[in-house]
């Protein structure tokens, strides 16, 4: 286990540390400086602003300032919105992410662990080819498909739920969709992993074993095999965030959320270079957070690892 | 290969390939693929995929010689049309003038005799305007001129509004708008405050018939109603019905038509062009980079290993799709770009999958046996190891090609449609998202959003349900596995 | 397929042992097959035997020739589809296990019946603690708990030989050698006291010298409770010192049935004639040489015609091919089903047909 965990935990400096480098080249190697689509900027005014951004300095300068500024933790001042941090816009839009990002890792856990579980248990079985082939519907219809889809069927044809709009951790009503939406092509992946992990850990002798105890099905299933059956859903589970982020970019326009996700498609629309950089960072740690998050819960799940 | 189904069907796959002694006569020397065929054809699902994607496949390639439509080319008159949409074959603007040659649509050209019959119904717009709940305001559009009312409860009158997407509204009969009276019933609810440009159309129908003869496309003589005139102007909107050589000129649109009166079908096997180009030439990037990278990986061995996968993890832990954003942002959103771009983020996982396959490959005997007979490296590298690692990679491949679709459609969605020469290319993405901005509040236009996710959602559904077979065909052992 | 001729279990427990006393497992006519893609395959075709109390009964053949199959059968370990059980009984206590509800069953197995499978490395769960392995089954069929339980559990662990049992039984299995793990396997079985244990190669994956304790250490446990036995291997080594009477099984089918020290001594069934022939055995005389048993068992796709061994067999008649041998008494009462009469590795003289038993005679000539 601590080997192991080492190397993870060594890797993950070099992985933040290229992404912010790739990101920060990226944005100032553009053609086009930031202000340069403002045609009517007077030049003394241009300069005055480069030089309040430090865009001015030589390149290597710039980039040992920005990342002694993110060392602080300080991602500067947007470059569009000329009141806000973007310190402060993040800490604004940031909530509204986080509760549709929970909402949706809790549903795609509960649909995806209960039925990939259960159809690899009753392989060949009529709720076996049902959830697969929903699963299947779920990783192939892309969500913002399924997004308005579902948005015009339960919003508009039958009235039940608000289609657009947020209000914050209570408003459960105006997250239904986003959540479901967002959740459903994750939930697609656990139910599959699932349902193959179930169907190779059924199959083991110690299974066997366990059935020539005497104990009953549900015991078997539940003490003997859900926890290898888990262990390829739990090593997806680091990755998925990431897919559930980027997925939120999309879900959070469709339904009027006003999360990091918008912001991070207007920034980059607009240009606004420091929140780009900033939002790609929080992402970037977060992912890297839980997948070091997930390392750890692996290790716990199989003992094998942690004394290796 | 079976389930428990209680208790006493609990437990392990029975052996019954040890209970039966296969080695008894000799096996047929089916070769690996041949099988795997055998075992596919079997899967219903993945059948039914593999020609749904054929089928996809044929009809986006050969888009060009099938549709009757350029996906670019607007009726701009019709607007929004349901599906199955039938209307007079014309231009925006028609023009007959003895002497010239007619500018009427392309079918009409060779024809002898041509008949437009047009609606020369009187039309002039308004402009209501209402205000916490009444009309505040009447004007007629040319001049500005304001009035106190506008009638049109007169027989054969009717107001027609003019919606924000310059489709029209219904024939509202026998209405009469004054200020400070509320807004007649018959425009619905508007909500307290609104602003609507309505047409007054005064009278029945005036049915007016022009009749054109051609010779070689050139109008030789121009009768209205009868009468002999030197030219004539007609707008499409006006034309009821045209006809050439007795032979009524019509076309359709079999799923309608996009807000500026573009054919949606024409539009989404073209769009499905792009998205099946990016998906196949993406995945080839994918495939050069992660079959020779995995490949050398596995094939070295040791440290050179443990660096190369050391990197490999590394990239894993990046969220690509934002660089991959941040990359069409800043330089441009040519195709090439994105096929570069969208490779580069799935050539990792293809890279791993070689590479475990290579190192389980290259203590086999027939490895060996290439050595001592003088093979080098590179050799026994792309002669033996890399081609027996096909059916892996092929698996992977029929699966990478809808996840970079998926990928494509979802920047495309995000307003990053990709663009050739500076010239916008709509995949099925970007026709997704039109979809969703045409909608309306009521959901109506519904086709616009339901088609094209439909033609997507069919084609990414087959080839996951293709890959997922193919695995299964190619190492039944593996099945159900994700 | 016809059915055998009259049940022979019911006789042979007469002249093998004195008194009749109820069999602890009775076994009739058993028929297991499983469906696949190329039609059935017939694992075990009409199986008889039984288990009389405090017997250990060895069940003897090569991989493949349904003496696993029908030892998971009596679990009922089996996944139903493919497995089918189309014909037979099984016994326990007067109970048809095939009868059962999942619920009784559940309280046989484990409980009344216990097993012990081949490969102690994959046989105990990797993500569970031995001690939890061993308290699930005490729990759920004695009924004690918490500290009461884990008590036992090392109490088991104790009785097996596993030395620091107090530490042991929290160890993971993949901490423990193989010998060992086989142990807790064992401890696992008996500890719910088991009056029926089914050992199915116990010993196969372990080492030689590993085998030899895990051996002494079954034989001692079966004496001291006074527990009846199934012990399935393929190794007649294992076979005589551990079980009083042997079933040999060939393609599906019981060929022989005899008490160990008459089988060792003059084999009664070509097959197990052969089958003795192709080990090292200390007992025999100098300069004996092995003798493998040319050619391999037949596929049991279709149900056999005739002797399933006789492809194989050096005594052959032309009516083994057309007509099946059922299990029967020969004229000294021993338990066969050939028509061949062996005695001592020699067909006796011209009962069966001109043509067949002279080569075979020839063949048998230089093996004893």
């Amino acid at each position: 286990m601590g080997r192991y965990l080492l190397r993870r935990v060594i890797q993950v400096p070099i992985v933040l540390w290229i992404l912010v480098t790739a990101t920060f080249f990226l944005m100032r190697y553009t053609p086009g400086g930031p202000f340069d689509m403002d045609k009517q900027v007077d030049p003394a005014v241009k300069a005055q602003m480069e030089a309040k951004y430090n865009l001015d300095k030589p390149m290597p300068v710039q980039y040992g300032l920005f990342l002694w500024d993110l060392v602080r933790l300080d991602l500067g001042p947007s470059f569009k919105n000329k009141t806000m941090t973007v310190n402060e816009i993040i800490a604004a839009k940031a909530p509204a992410s986080a509760v549709l990002g929970l909402y949706a890792v809790v549903i795609a856990l509960v649909l995806g662990l209960g039925a990939g579980v259960v159809a690899g248990v009753r392989q060949n079985s009529v709720f076996d080819y049902g959830s697969m082939t929903v699963a299947m519907v779920g990783l192939a219809v892309p969500t913002f498909v399924v997004g308005p889809l579902l948005a015009l069927v339960f919003g508009i044809y039958l009235g039940w739920l608000p289609v657009a709009g947020y209000e914050g951790m209570d408003g459960l009503r105006y997250l239904v969709l986003p959540a479901f939406t967002l959740a459903l092509p994750f939930a697609a992946r656990i139910a599959r992993l699932a349902r193959a992990g179930m169907l190779e850990v059924i199959h083991q002798d110690y299974i066997r074993t366990a059935w020539a105890k005497g104990l009953s099905e549900q015991v078997v299933v539940l003490r003997h095999a859900l926890r290898g059956a888990m262990l390829p859903v739990v090593s997806f589970l680091g990755p998925a965030v990431a897919q559930i982020l980027t997925g939120s970019l999309v879900v959070e326009q469709i339904f009027g959320i006003p999360g990091i996700g918008r912001e991070f498609v207007q920034g980059a629309t607009n240009r606004d270079y420091t929140l780009v950089m900033g939002t790609v960072i929080l992402f970037g740690v977060l992912l890297v957070g839980f997948n070091l998050l997930v390392d750890i819960l692996y290790g716990f799940l199989d003992p094998r690892i942690r004394y290796a | 290969m079976s389930g428990p189904g209680g208790p006493g069907a609990a437990a392990p796959a029975p052996p019954p390939a040890a209970a039966a002694p296969s080695a008894a006569g000799p096996r047929k020397g089916t070769s690996l693929w041949a099988d795997a065929w055998k075992r596919l054809r079997k899967n219903h699902m993945a059948m039914l995929g593999l020609w749904v994607v054929v089928a996809m496949s044929l009809v986006s390639a050969l888009a060009p010689w099938l549709v009757l439509f350029d996906p670019t080319y607007e009726e701009n008159w019709i607007g929004a049309q349901a599906p199955g949409h039938r209307h007079p074959d014309v231009l925006t603007k028609n023009v007959l003038e003895v002497g010239q040659p007619a500018e009427v649509a392309a079918g009409q050209r060779a024809a002898g005799e041509v008949v437009f019959i047009c609606d020369e119904t009187v039309e002039t717009e308004y402009r209501i305007a209402v205000r916490r709940g009444k009309v505040s305001d009447v004007q007629r559009a040319e001049g500005a001129i304001k009035l106190e009312a506008l009638d049109a409860s007169a027989a054969g009158d009717a107001l027609v509004e003019v919606l924000e997407d310059g489709t029209r509204g219904p024939r509202l009969e026998g209405v009469r708008v004054e200020k400070g009276a509320p807004l007649p019933e018959a425009f619905g609810a508007r909500g307290r405050s609104a602003v609507l440009f309505v047409r007054h159309v005064e009278g029945a129908r005036k049915r007016v018939e022009y009749r054109a003869t051609l010779v070689d496309g050139v109008v030789r003589a121009l009768a209205r109603d009868g009468a002999p005139v030197p030219r004539a102007e007609l707008s499409g909107r006006d034309l009821l019905e045209v006809s050439a050589d007795g032979r009524p000129q019509t076309h359709a649109h079999p799923l309608g038509t996009d807000l500026k009166g573009r054919d949606l079908l024409s539009r989404i096997l073209y769009g499905g062009r792009i998205s099946m180009l990016v998906g196949i030439v993406a995945t080839v990037v994918s495939l050069l980079i992660g079959v020779v990278y995995g490949a050398v990986s596995g094939y070295a061995g040791g440290r050179t290993d443990d660096v190369l996968m050391a990197i490999v993890d590394i990239l894993f832990a990046i969220p690509y799709m934002f660089l991959v954003i941040l990359l069409l942002v800043n330089f441009g959103r040519d195709i090439v770009v994105l096929f570069i771009a969208l490779g580069a983020v799935q050539w990792l996982t293809m890279a791993r999958i070689v590479r475990g396959q290579i190192l389980s490959l290259k203590e086999k005997e027939f490895v060996e046996a290439a050595r001592m007979s003088g093979t080098g490296p590179a050799g026994i590298l792309f002669r033996h190891l890399i081609p027996n690692t096909m059916g892996v990679v092929v698996v992977y491949t029929t699966l990478t090609v809808p996840a970079v679709i998926l990928q494509e459609s979802f920047l495309a969605f995000i307003g990053l449609s990709v663009e050739y020469q500076g010239q916008s290319l709509e995949s099925w993405g970007a026709l997704v998202k039109a979809g969703v901005d045409s909608l309306g509040t009521d959901g109506s236009r519904s086709w616009l959003l339901l088609w094209p996710s439909f033609a997507m959602a069919a084609t990414l559904f087959s080839l996951n349900f293709l890959g997922d077979g193919l695995r299964d065909a190619l190492d039944p052992k593996q099945r159900g596995r994700s | 397929m016809t059915t055998p001729a009259p049940s022979p279990a019911a006789a042979a427990g007469a002249p093998g042992q004195g008194p009749a006393l109820a069999p602890v497992l009775a076994v009739d006519d058993l028929h297991v097959r499983f469906r696949t893609d190329d039609g059935h395959v017939h694992a075990v075709n009409g199986v008889t035997f039984e288990v009389r109390p405090g017997e250990s009964l060895a069940l003897v053949g090569e991989s493949g020739c349904g003496k696993s199959v029908t030892s998971m059968t009596i679990l009922r370990l089996l996944p139903s589809p493919p497995t089918e059980v189309p014909k037979g009984t099984i016994r326990y206590r007067g109970d048809d296990l095939l009868r059962l509800s999942n619920r009784q069953m559940r309280r046989v197995r484990g409980g009344k019946v216990a097993m012990i499978f081949q490969d102690p490395m994959t046989s105990l769960n990797p993500f569970l603690r031995v001690g939890r392995q061993l308290t699930e089954a005490i729990e759920l069929h004695l009924g004690l708990r918490g500290a009461a339980a884990r008590a036992r559990a090392v109490e088991a662990l104790r009785e097996v030989g596993i030395p620091g049992p107090e530490t042991r039984v929290d160890a993971y299995p993949h901490e423990l050698s193989g010998g060992m793990r086989q142990r807790v396997m064992i401890a696992m079985a008996l500890v719910t006291g088991p009056d029926l244990l089914i050992a199915d190669e116990p010993t196969t994956a372990l080492d030689v010298t590993i085998q030899a304790q895990i051996l002494d250490l079954m034989r001692r446990l079966q004496r001291e409770r006074g527990m009846s036995m199934i012990l399935i291997t393929h190794d007649l080594a294992v076979v005589a010192g551990m079980c009083t009477r042997v079933v040999v099984m060939y393609a599906g089918r019981i060929v022989e049935e005899a008490p160990v020290d008459d089988l060792f001594d003059d084999p009664r069934h070509p097959y197990t004639l052969a089958l003795l022939e192709s080990v090292p055995r200390l007992d025999a005389a100098l300069g004996r040489r092995l003798r493998p048993i040319e050619g391999l068992p037949p596929k049991l796709t279709e149900p056999p015609v005739g002797c399933s061994f006789a492809p194989r067999c050096r005594f052959v008649l032309d009516r083994c091919r057309t007509e099946t041998p059922w299990l029967e008494p020969d004229a000294d009462g021993r338990l066969r089903a050939c028509f061949v009469p062996l005695r001592r590795g020699r067909p006796l003289a011209p009962a069966g047909g001109p043509a067949g038993a002279g080569p075979a005679a020839e063949g048998a000539g230089g093996s004893t």
